[in-house]
């Protein structure tokens, strides 16, 4: 009797096993597979931050060229370039967030390097203004300093 | 050589304006946003447009875009067959099927040219090949028309026209 018992118990733990792997296998391959609209979603999501930070006035042109590449992978259509595609994205992502944390400070600096220029060349006008008279008249001096003055 | 008070204000006018200018220079100011389609034949150039098509046989021709709307811009390419009264307007796209497209993301003041290579399964007089500028626009999130288009006006026969 006890040995009759143990055969459908080992043929059940085979089959649980069978189904455990089939199950693994089966998760494992939705998530590897990447859907059109998941791409496009994320390349959409990037363009908008990339928008934004050229309208900044941040240089993107790096990012320009690898979302074109993204976009011809993209318009392939297949799965394994949707897969390269949304393995670029990420990268791509990386390289955005980096930028993004770098935009207060890049505004900040871009304020006031247009005002130091400004401030320079208002303040030219006044400096000639105060400091040509003297500088020409040093100058003049400096070349007749050894002049003697005939009698 | 003296410096006398007239020498001197006209030394202070040349930096007064010179000043002014060079401020005007360097404040940044807005433009008029603008983006731009042209065509052009198979070397991408302006010149030998094909004027009569084969059925079946495949035809190239180039698509120049550029970018100047202050900002990067996703662009896209739609091509569409028309006629002489069914062509696009600066607000309506052409109600017709796209044929083909391409997209392409274009930083400030960057522009491509790109060749596009088609067959015609259909034969018509005066055919309309129509390329379309969309823009995919992040604050509705869709392609929008852009108002902008070329197009080209061929003979898609059978033969070669004798």
């Amino acid at each position: 009797m006890v040995l009759n018992v143990r055969r459908p118990l080992t043929l059940l733990v085979v089959i649980l096993y069978v189904c455990s792997v089939l199950c693994t296998y089966v998760a494992h391959a939705e998530y590897g597979v990447t859907s059109y609209e998941e791409v496009w979603g994320k390349f959409t999501e990037l363009f908008r931050y990339v928008e934004e930070l050229s309208s900044e006035g941040m240089n993107v042109s790096l990012i320009v060229s690898e979302l074109n590449d993204v976009l011809t992978l993209i318009e392939e259509n297949t799965t394994e370039s949707l897969t390269k595609a949304m393995d670029r994205l990420r990268d791509i992502e990386l390289e955005v967030s980096e930028l993004r944390g770098e935009l207060p400070s890049f505004k900040f600096w871009r304020d006031v390097t247009l005002v130091t220029k400004v401030a320079i060349l208002a303040s030219i006008p006044i400096l000639t203004y105060l400091l040509l008279p003297r500088v020409y008249i040093s100058l003049w001096l400096k070349y007749r300093r050894r002049w003697v003055v005939k009698k | 050589m003296r410096l006398d008070e007239e020498v001197f204000a006209v030394i202070l006018a040349i930096t007064v304006v010179g000043s002014v200018f060079a401020i005007a220079q360097v404040i940044p100011h807005s433009i008029e946003p603008f983006t731009a389609i042209g065509l052009l034949d198979a070397q991408c150039k302006i010149g030998e447009y094909p004027r009569h098509i084969i059925v079946g046989e495949p035809v190239t021709l180039c698509i120049f875009v550029d970018n100047h709307l202050g900002k990067v811009g996703l662009f896209q390419i739609r091509m569409k067959l028309g006629s002489k009264d069914n062509l696009p307007t600066n607000t309506t796209p052409l109600n017709s099927p796209t044929i083909l497209s391409f997209s392409v993301v274009l930083g400030n003041n960057m522009n491509v040219t790109r060749k596009v290579t088609f067959t015609l399964n259909e034969t018509g007089i005066n055919v309309a090949i129509v390329f379309e500028l969309w823009r995919y626009d992040t604050a509705v999130n869709d392609w929008v028309y852009d108002g902008k288009w070329v197009h080209l006006y061929v003979n898609v026969t059978e033969v070669i026209p004798p």
